[in-house]
């Protein structure tokens, strides 16, 4: 009666991982002296892969970090220059509320409505530009700080 | 260290944890651009480029997988992507076992002269197995050390290289049968493993 071995695939799943039908593949395995002998082989493979020589590829370490020095630069500058575009931002239309205002009012007498519009857009365009500079000392020193300390 | 804390020292400006992540992934990258690329030169920028890279793009890794996984999925995808802008090479090239004249197989110069039987003697199976190895089509290579000697599981192999769970599986197992079958028709097993 002729044997049927088993597949080169049943042998490596056996030997890789938690094959699914295990039992079966066991018994098979420990009645068959040629399929015995090529999962023998695998496991020796399988080992001697440990043995592979590691390849080396003399990379230069400086140049990644002095790469990723300046992607950093960039980053923060992009990041603090944000707060800077708004408030410049801010302040022109600020300017050009006031002027429009003013421009509109000015052959008639001041009414008390126009004056605290522009009383109320003059004071709101400050706190805006403080709060700017606020978040722009915060962002400063969150960066520089950790620098700082890192120097350290 | 946990990869979370890693990635955070790291987008806080933490030069050191960059590094660190270097030397912790440093062998996978080599294995895989090793396997994929042939020039030597080339093999250097683009093991530079891929650490460059992964820093570039540490603010957006999401942590669904391992850090290790992330930047071996950078290493693959940032070298086929060199081999198809170079060579204008396709998938199922790098799937085939092309020699190529470029090749130039670091580290392993010295066994190009000896025959067999010098090989053996020394006991050198490691080199036996890489020499046969490097016959291999790249991606059945690269799939191979990825699996046997980074210890990498299926799932993490196709998350590395984009490939379904089941081609991993295929290519392992027509690898690894070719591989055994090259090595039988040279040496015999007691050769090979006295």
């Amino acid at each position: 009666m002729e044997v049927k071995h088993l597949t080169d695939d049943q042998i490596q799943e056996y030997l890789s991982g938690s094959p699914l039908n295990k039992d079966y593949l066991e018994t098979h395995i420990n009645q068959c002296p040629k399929c015995m002998e090529t999962l023998s082989m695998y496991k020796q493979m399988f080992l001697s892969f440990s043995e592979v020589p590691q390849p080396i590829i003399d990379f230069d370490m400086e140049v990644i970090m002095q790469q990723i020095s300046r992607e950093q630069v960039n980053t923060i500058s992009e990041y603090l220059a944000k707060p800077v575009f708004a408030g410049i931002g801010a302040f022109v239309l600020m300017l050009l509320f006031v002027f429009i205002f003013i421009n509109k009012y000015s052959a008639n007498t001041q009414s008390a409505v126009t004056t605290t519009i522009i009383f109320v857009g003059i004071s709101v365009g400050i706190l805006l530009l403080i709060d700017l500079v606020n978040q722009y000392k915060r962002k400063y020193t969150e960066i520089f700080g950790k620098q700082l300390q890192q120097n350290i | 260290m946990e990869d979370k804390l890693l990635v955070n020292q790291i987008l806080g400006g933490n030069k050191n944890a960059f590094m660190q992540v270097i030397a912790d992934n440093q062998k996978l990258v080599m294995q895989i651009v090793y396997r994929l690329i042939s020039d030597e030169e080339n093999r250097k920028d683009l093991v530079q480029e891929i650490f460059i890279k992964v820093y570039a793009g540490l603010p957006k890794f999401s942590f669904q997988s391992k850090l290790s996984t992330w930047i071996g999925s950078i290493a693959y995808n940032h070298s086929v992507h060199f081999l198809e802008k170079k060579k204008h090479i396709s998938f199922s090239e790098l799937t085939d076992t092309g020699e190529d004249e470029e090749s130039e197989p670091l580290g392993y110069n010295h066994l190009s002269q000896s025959t067999p039987e010098d090989i053996l003697s020394k006991k050198l199976v490691g080199d036996v197995l890489n020499r046969e190895m490097e016959t291999l089509p790249k991606l059945s290579q690269t799939l191979l050390v990825l699996y046997h000697i980074e210890d990498k599981s299926y799932e993490e192999i196709a998350l590395i290289t984009n490939l379904p769970m089941g081609t991993v599986k295929s290519y392992l197992f027509r690898a690894r049968k070719q591989l055994k079958k090259q090595l039988l028709s040279k040496y015999t097993k007691e050769e090979l493993w006295k």
